[in-house]
């Protein structure tokens, strides 16, 4: 019974469930540091989403799909920061007008270009590449977890290495921090903290794009109106467990594919289906939960700190 | 003042796309020349809760009143409620205002068609999909699913038999991925496990809820844990989330069944069959027993195999076809057998 739920393939599950939600929640960290709580993910997933199979159907090319994706991305990830960073909007009511806007646009340009209303599929649009590596075959338990991913898999892997560097490791990384921070010590080293939140609102523009250019082009290969489906709010979840460190957030995300995947596995064992739908958000409270309680210990602490100063 | 600019070049993007959302909605306003009482008679207007291009469900609908513009000389508008649940009340006003017979599709108008009704007697409501009696200008349809899937189980636990076709299995397993856990869905599945055993009582049917009606990705992902627990053929029953159902069967090398509207189209290398709601046929009956004056308003019309409401549906023809005739033989025996009452298929609601 437990060998059927808890096996290889469950972890496999859990990898393609968290993917889009890694790469997602890795660009939203981004503007998390600079200060921003982008709450407009959703939205940009799905036009990566939906570019993404544009370029792959009208030029016959995944890699055309993705490009489409990530220069709507730049050009999404342009207009939220113009109005966030520029015009100093509320970032929440950018988020929601990105969502929107999104969701209408979709729907307006699939009815426009593909002349089709809700779902667009077909047999020319070009699917992006799996990837196996060739010495992975003989171990069989490396070979079901590690072996034949779309291609994003991997590369949402490479980025939370290079992300958590860039952050943490070099000093663009602290500048981007400093402008979330303290934008004025920024300012004082001449480096313009405007910048530094422009640069993280596109770059969240872009992973976002891959995030959706994976969903609509490396794990499904279609499109349907609304199929981000959550996802970025989802993924706003994860950077906040992960208290928008990479390592972490990456961890949160996962958390949220794995038992994603369990509560689907759990319905086959005869688990009714409204306890297995409730557990991500079960597990979402008391994460919240723990996640708070440590928070409060550590400004507890820091306050009798303080106070024994004196 | 740059934060006044923002908020209302912000206020014109939201605007604009709940336009583009619902810009079918508002023709409906536009046209409010006088009309004598006849004319007003040929008119419709179709609500649907979610947007036409489900290839499926609201998609029948519409071609219901279409056959019935070129048919019956009616003149229609359709209002898509984009499954805001803010404009159910609002499009089926815009609706009733319009036209005096108004189609309503979609289980989630449950509430908002009743209280609308009473407002106005007038217009006669055709609401398909669930049974409501007693009111007197709300005529509505109900489909008897479980007939129509109980023919899905049957063909499904034959298949799953049939080993000479490619990718089929010799264990006797299938599966099917349901939208969510509701009554309509509940009822799709008692009569798909009612079909099954009356092929062969050890076929195993398991069944999962994705619990969304949108998310393809969901879909794919129930599909696959099925297929890998050895099911031949997923009986999709979820909307757009079906559509990753089909992608599933179509990597894994299996089988999967549409629902709703023929849909064997998308792929007809992977989807054998489509159990069918001839939903736009049944609109196109009610529409026409208005004008013939034949109608009882008030009443449930149930549709099922008898009526020709519900079907098995293998396409078109030049497409591959899975099924033997001797099992569209079975089938025709077995359609028979419920028509007559020999068999009685159990319901889930």
């Amino acid at each position: 019974m437990l060998s059927q739920l808890f096996n290889l393939t469950l972890i496999q599950h859990t990898i393609r469930t968290a993917t889009p939600l890694v790469l997602a929640a890795l660009g939203g960290l981004l503007t998390e540091h600079a200060g921003i709580l982008n709450i407009g993910m959703e939205g940009m997933i799905l036009l990566g989403s939906f570019f993404g199979i544009v370029g792959s159907y009208f030029f016959s090319s995944s890699l055309m799909g993705v490009l489409l994706a990530v220069v709507a991305g730049i050009i999404i990830g342009i207009i939220y920061g113009f109005f966030v960073v520029e015009l100093g909007s509320d970032e929440f009511i950018i988020g929601i007008a990105i969502n929107i806007f999104a969701s209408g646009l979709t729907v307006f340009l699939l009815r426009s270009i593909f002349g089709v209303k809700g779902a667009f599929s077909s047999p020319d649009i070009v699917p992006l590449p799996k990837l196996s590596f060739p010495g992975l075959d003989n171990i069989p338990i490396l070979n079901v977890i590690f072996n034949n991913h779309s291609i994003f898999v991997y590369i949402s892997w490479i980025l939370v290495a290079l992300i958590y560097i860039y952050l943490y490791k070099t000093p663009k990384g602290i500048w981007l921090r400093a402008s979330g921070e303290y934008p004025e010590a920024l300012e004082t080293v001449g480096v313009s903290s405007k910048k530094m939140k422009y640069t993280s609102s596109i770059a969240c523009g872009v992973l976002c794009s891959f995030a959706g250019a994976h969903l609509s082009l490396g794990y499904l290969t279609l499109f349907t109106e609304n199929m981000s489906a959550d996802r970025g709010f989802i993924a706003v979840a994860a950077i906040i467990f992960g208290g928008a460190n990479p390592i972490k957030t990456f961890a949160a995300a996962m958390m949220f594919g794995f038992f994603d995947a369990l509560g689907i596995r759990m319905q086959v064992m005869g688990v009714p289906s409204q306890f297995t739908q409730m557990i991500p958000y079960v597990v979402t409270i008391i994460a919240l939960v723990i996640v708070t309680k440590n928070h409060m210990n550590k400004i507890k602490k820091g306050k009798e700190k303080e106070e024994g100063a004196y | 003042m740059k934060k006044r600019l923002s908020l209302l070049l912000v206020l014109v993007l939201a605007v604009s796309s709940l336009l583009a959302g619902c810009g079918k909605g508002n023709e409906g306003k536009e046209e409010t020349k006088p009309a004598t009482e006849e004319a007003k008679e040929q008119k419709v207007g179709l609500v649907v809760a979610g947007g036409l291009g489900d290839r499926s469900f609201y998609d029948s609908s519409n071609e219901g009143v279409e056959k019935a513009k070129e048919d019956l000389g009616i003149e229609y508008k359709v209002y898509e409620c984009r499954n805001d649940p803010q404009l159910y009340k609002d499009q089926l006003i815009q609706a009733s205002e319009y036209a005096p017979i108004v189609a309503v599709v979609g289980l989630e108008f449950y509430d908002a068609v009743q209280e609308v009704a009473k407002e106005f007697p007038n217009v006669n409501y055709i609401y398909v999909d669930t049974e409501i009696e007693g009111i007197d200008n709300l005529t509505t349809i109900s489909y008897v699913e479980n007939e129509g899937s109980f023919l899905t189980g049957a063909l499904a636990a034959m298949l799953t038999q049939e080993t000479s076709i490619e990718g089929i299995d010799e264990g006797k397993v299938i599966g099917m991925v349901g939208g969510k856990d509701i009554p309509v869905i509940r009822n799709f599945k008692a009569g798909y496990e009612a079909g099954a055993k009356y092929i062969d009582p050890e076929v195993k049917v398991e069944t999962i809820y994705a619990g969304d009606f949108e998310d393809p990705a969901k879909g794919k992902e129930s599909a696959l844990a099925l297929y890998s627990r050895g099911a031949d053929i997923v009986y999709s029953v979820a909307g757009k989330t079906g559509e990753g159902v089909f992608e599933a069967a179509k990597e894994s090398g299996k089988y999967a069944i549409g629902v709703d509207t023929d849909q064997r189209y998308i792929n007809p290398d992977v989807i054998v069959a489509s159990m069918v709601k001839r939903v736009g046929m049944s609109i196109y009956d009610t529409i026409e027993r208005i004008q013939k004056d034949t109608l009882e308003p008030g009443k449930v019309y149930y549709y099922g195999l008898e009526e020709n409401g519900v079907e098995l549906s293998f396409g078109e023809p030049g497409m591959k076809q899975f099924a033997t005739d001797e099992m569209i033989e079975k089938l025709t025996d077995i359609k028979k057998k419920i028509v007559n009452n020999e068999i009685e298929v159990p319901t889930g609601k």
